[in-house]
């Protein structure tokens, strides 16, 4: 038993063939906010994805506040105090901003000043209650993606690719919004494309290269490197 | 063709409609939470109105007091099907699903054929007058079958629309994998669409036989236009399958004004393709 979020230890894993994950292992300990990055294909969804019982883990286990979720129930997971926003198909577009919500919180049932807490960090949806999530824009559905997750007050909440598709002025918008969660409490850990602006606001980065974590350090100590750039592309 | 039997015949496709409407609501619940064509929706239907029959016989009950005890015995048989069957092809292809529906259609056929013969019955013996408002004639039972299906549907939507269940029941229609991220137990969301399904399936295989008269093929005779109705509506949509009914059991009645009434399913199919032609998805977007 520790303390820690979450405990990645040595992860094999892929959807079926072989695997993408070939020993990946990482920790979260606190509400910090921690980046992940690294080259398309190095298996950064993949790994949250295996986190969330979606795809299969063939070897390694990992451990989530002190309880082994290795291949684990999607809904258990969460019920362990878990949040997780996919990349793609983050929202339930046939129903309302409300609705989404409330499906955020069903392990919850019904917690109304939770609610208010979440239109308050993003208020842009308090105006869009009874509107289908099928119909906001790409910014909307995000922090509604986003707000759905933190409807069940995870302890760590995990991002793909939050501002992926996002207009450039929506990307700041949005990771500004990730700050704001970490102050409530909940550990992040993201995967991230805008590796400099994500990094400029996280605790630690991690650098993932061919389903393994090639480095981790001190977002400040990674930012700082000649070489991200490199570190960024695989080289 | 008068306006009073072409209004004669709009009351017929109501009631024909209010019936495909039951049974489309539960195909369409059950492609949108699991994601296959449950073919054997017309003998569960029949069967729910069997289980009517028996109530009626043995208990000496009015048709409308039977209703609820056939709508939750099919619900249980429903939810014991897929205890027993369906829940070990979860993970498989749609098409092993679509087979395996069915083989369960065969059996509830037999089942239904080895309890009560291969007979005919009705529920109640004798003629019920029809009511005359404006040269119209009404009958009771068309009255009872149309009242009750929109008591059963208004139902339907509040708790589709008001209860955490149902809302589940929507956001795993609409994508199961985000759902059981948000921490739905899909398993428990499943059971429920049986029980809904099923229940529906009864109500609509009660109205059907109070209409004509039972016999071991009575629903699996409509499967054809409640599958239009459903895809026509947009399949997964719920309401979507309660305009589809409602559209192909008008147009079938005003159909036999001009055609054959042999040509009936037909006319679902034609309406099927034209609707389709013109909005590929169903009337309401439908699932992919």
């Amino acid at each position: 038993m520790s303390d820690d979020l979450l405990v990645i230890d040595n992860v094999h894993g892929g959807y079926g063939g072989a695997d993408i994950l070939t020993g990946a292992s990482l920790r979260v300990s606190g509400p910090e906010i921690v980046v992940i990055v690294g080259p398309n294909g190095a298996g950064k969804s993949t790994l949250m994805k295996s986190i969330f019982g979606l795809v299969q883990i063939r070897g390694g286990t990992i451990s989530a506040l002190g309880h082994d979720i290795t291949n684990q129930r999607a809904d258990l997971i969460a019920k362990a105090g878990l949040a997780y926003v996919p990349q793609e198909r983050n929202v339930f577009p046939s129903l309302t901003v409300d609705e989404n919500l409330d499906m955020g919180g069903y392990l919850k049932k019904s917690d109304a000043a939770h609610k208010d807490r979440i239109y308050a960090i993003f208020p842009q949806l308090a105006n869009r209650k009874t509107q289908r999530a099928g119909s906001l824009s790409g910014g909307e559905r995000q922090m509604l993606a986003m707000g759905r997750a933190l409807m069940i007050e995870p302890k760590l909440l995990l991002l793909d690719e939050p501002t992926a598709a996002l207009a450039p002025k929506l990307v700041d918008e949005t990771l500004d919004k990730i700050g704001e969660i970490k102050a409530l409490g909940v550990g992040v850990l993201m995967v991230e494309q805008n590796a400099k602006q994500a990094l400029a606001r996280a605790d630690r980065g991690i650098v993932m290269v061919m389903g393994k974590v090639r480095m981790e350090d001190d977002a400040a100590n990674l930012l700082a490197r000649p070489d991200l750039p490199e570190l960024f592309l695989g080289g | 063709m008068t306006i009073t039997d072409f209004l004669q015949l709009i009351i017929f496709g109501i009631v024909s409609g209010a019936i495909f409407a039951l049974g489309g609501i539960g195909i369409s619940v059950i492609f949108g939470i699991l994601r296959f064509a449950h073919l054997a929706h017309g003998d569960m239907m029949t069967f729910g109105a069997y289980l009517a029959l028996a109530a009626i016989t043995s208990l000496h009950l009015p048709v409308l007091a039977a209703l609820p005890i056939a709508m939750i015995g099919t619900a249980a048989a429903a939810i014991a099907i897929d205890y027993v069957f369906y829940r070990r092809f979860r993970q498989a292809r749609p098409v092993v699903l679509l087979i395996s529906s069915f083989g369960i259609a065969l059996v509830l056929r037999s089942a239904v054929q080895l309890i009560w013969g291969p007979g005919n019955y009705v529920y109640e013996s004798g003629i019920s007058i029809p009511y005359v408002i404006f040269d119209l004639r009404i009958k009771p039972d068309h009255l009872l079958i149309v009242a009750s299906t929109i008591a059963i549907i208004v139902a339907f939507h509040l708790f589709l629309t008001y209860t955490r269940l149902g809302k589940a029941m929507r956001a795993m229609s609409d994508d199961p994998d985000l759902a059981r991220v948000s921490g739905v137990d899909t398993e428990r969301v499943v059971v429920w669409t049986w029980a809904i399904g099923g229940a529906l399936a009864a109500a609509g295989g009660v109205f059907l036989a109070l209409d004509t008269q039972l016999n071991p093929l009575l629903c699996w005779n409509i499967l054809l236009p409640m599958f239009a109705a459903a895809i026509v509506g947009g399949i997964g949509r719920p309401y979507g399958a309660i305009a589809g009914g409602l559209l192909i059991g008008i147009v079938e009645e005003l159909s036999t004004s001009f055609i054959d009434p042999a040509y009936k399913p037909a006319v679902a199919f034609v309406i099927m393709v034209a609707v389709l032609l013109w909005r590929p998805t169903g009337i309401l977007k439908g699932t992919t």
